[in-house]
Formats: structure tokens, C-alpha cells, sequence
């Protein structure tokens, strides 16, 4: 299973990866004001990783 | 930092790429990322040439005048926009009979990554905005963007999907159906972000 979950792990990853970057760039460069333009993506990724998230544990073949 | 932005899509996309190719198949890759990469050169080309939107910061990887970065950029984050559809919905995208629920997703996530994005690369000037909207966001970035993002993803998805199901897994009928469409998409595009435009001068001009 921990493979099967790194690999759709992926797509999400990618996401992260930017706005680890962009949070990080954002507070190094005191652009609070900027922050907040990270929340819907943020919010979206979390409920689609949830849902593959259940899914993938749900599954017995996984 | 740019050069480091750079860098970081180009790992980004060899990462989605090894996802697509274990999920799907090589033929899917080259498809894929092939018919994205002859439409954002295109696009690029077209926007920079003829219209007044904007220009690019100063980009280390460049073809033909364009930031390498723009050549994946569509292909990378319309995979990210329909896989996260597809498990929300738990249901594939290309191989669905039906779509028309998906789309509306595939618009908001590539409207939530242009939001994200564009705050980002206002930072260091990645893009330089010569429009004088109306209304910005983060970065002020012009209110317009998250739909150009979100309308070019539906575009290119629903474009790749036709074509994939059409060709029987030829990676290279596909590309050239997806070349051929991509000045199509380019127009349908921006005939829309026109309409969103006046919409939004309409709606808060003063």
C-alpha cells in the first residue's frame, strides 16, 4: 500500500511542493498580505487527497 | 529565484510525467505533455506578439523567445486539475462516458492554482502586467487571470480527451489532432477572457 499511496501521492505533492516555496518566499519577503491567496488551493487539495485518502485505505486491494 | 521557480517546475513535471506513465501509459506521456507543449509555445507566442497583456521577467530557460516554464505549465497543472477531479468525483475523466460535472472542477482548481501562482511570481516579477484592469487580486494580478487558467484548462482537457478516445493509444496522431486543435483553443480562450473582461469592467468600473 505505501507505494500505491506515494504514487497518488504525486499530484498533490507537486502542489505542496509550490506552496511550500511560495508560503516560505511569501514570509521571507514579509509579504503577509500575499498568504492568502494560497487558501483555496490549499482547501481544495485537502478535500481531494481526503477523499482519494479514504478511498485508498477503504480499498483491500490497495 | 526565478532560476529556482524554473527548476522546480521542470522536476514538477518529470514527477507528473512518472505518474501518468504508471497510471496510464508512455503513449499518454508523450500525448499529454507533447500537445501541451505545442499549445503553450503557441499561446505564448500569440499573447506576447498581438496582444497588450504582459511580458516575462527575466527567465534563464527560454525557446523561441518563451520561458520553458510556459511550455509545461499548461500540461502540468491541467493533470493536476483532473486527477484531483477525478478523485473527488471517483471517477476518471478520459475514460468517463460523462464529464460535464467534472469541468466546473477542473475550473476551480485551475482557478485556485492561478490565484496561488500569480501571488507567487508577482514577488519577483516573473510576469509583468502592461493591461490596466479594473479590478486585481494578490499581486495585483489582473482580476481576468484565474478564468484565462481555468477556461484553458477545460479547453485542453476536454480537446485531449476527444482526441485520446479517437486514436486508439497513437501518441502521435494524438499530438498532431492536438496541434491542429491548438490554435482553436487558443482563439476559444481568449474570446472568453475578452467576455470576462468587459463583464468585469461592466460590473466595477467606477
Amino acid at each position: 500500500m505505501p507505494n500505491r499511496l506515494w504514487l497518488n501521492y504525486i499530484p498533490y505533492g507537486a502542489i505542496d511542493l509550490i506552496l511550500v516555496i511560495a508560503i516560505i518566499s511569501e514570509l521571507v519577503n514579509k509579504r503577509f498580505d500575499l498568504l492568502l491567496a494560497n487558501v483555496p488551493l490549499l482547501g481544495i487539495g485537502l478535500w481531494s487527497f481526503s477523499r482519494k485518502l479514504r478511498e485508498a485505505l477503504d480499498d483491500p486491494a490497495d | 529565484m526565478i532560476l529556482l521557480t524554473e527548476f522546480i517546475i521542470i522536476l514538477i513535471a518529470a514527477g507528473l510525467m512518472f505518474h501518468a506513465w504508471r497510471l496510464e501509459s508512455q503513449a499518454y506521456v508523450l500525448a499529454f505533455w507533447g500537445g501541451g507543449a505545442v499549445l503553450g509555445l503557441l499561446r505564448e507566442l500569440v499573447v506576447v506578439k498581438f496582444t497588450p497583456l504582459y511580458t516575462y521577467g527575466d527567465f534563464t530557460l527560454m525557446i523561441l523567445g518563451v520561458p520553458i516554464i510556459m511550455i509545461l505549465f499548461w500540461s502540468n497543472f491541467t493533470y493536476i486539475a483532473m486527477r484531483w477531479t477525478e478523485n473527488i468525483l471517483d471517477r476518471s475523466f478520459t475514460d468517463s462516458p460523462r464529464v460535464d460535472d467534472q469541468l466546473p472542477l477542473i475550473f476551480l482548481v485551475m482557478a485556485a492554482i492561478a490565484i496561488a501562482v500569480e501571488a507567487y511570481a508577482s514577488q519577483f516579477g516573473m510576469i509583468v502586467w502592461k493591461a490596466e484592469p479594473v479590478l486585481t487580486l494578490w499581486g495585483d494580478t489582473p482580476a481576468i487571470v484565474p478564468f484565462g487558467y481555468g477556461a484553458m484548462g477545460v479547453l485542453y482537457a476536454l480537446a485531449f480527451r476527444g482526441v485520446w478516445l479517437r486514436v486508439a493509444g497513437s501518441w502521435r496522431q494524438a499530438l498532431l489532432y492536438l496541434a491542429v486543435l491548438s490554435p482553436v483553443i487558443i482563439l476559444m480562450q481568449l474570446g472568453f477572457l475578452l467576455v470576462v473582461k468587459v463583464l468585469i469592467g461592466l460590473s466595477f468600473s467606477a
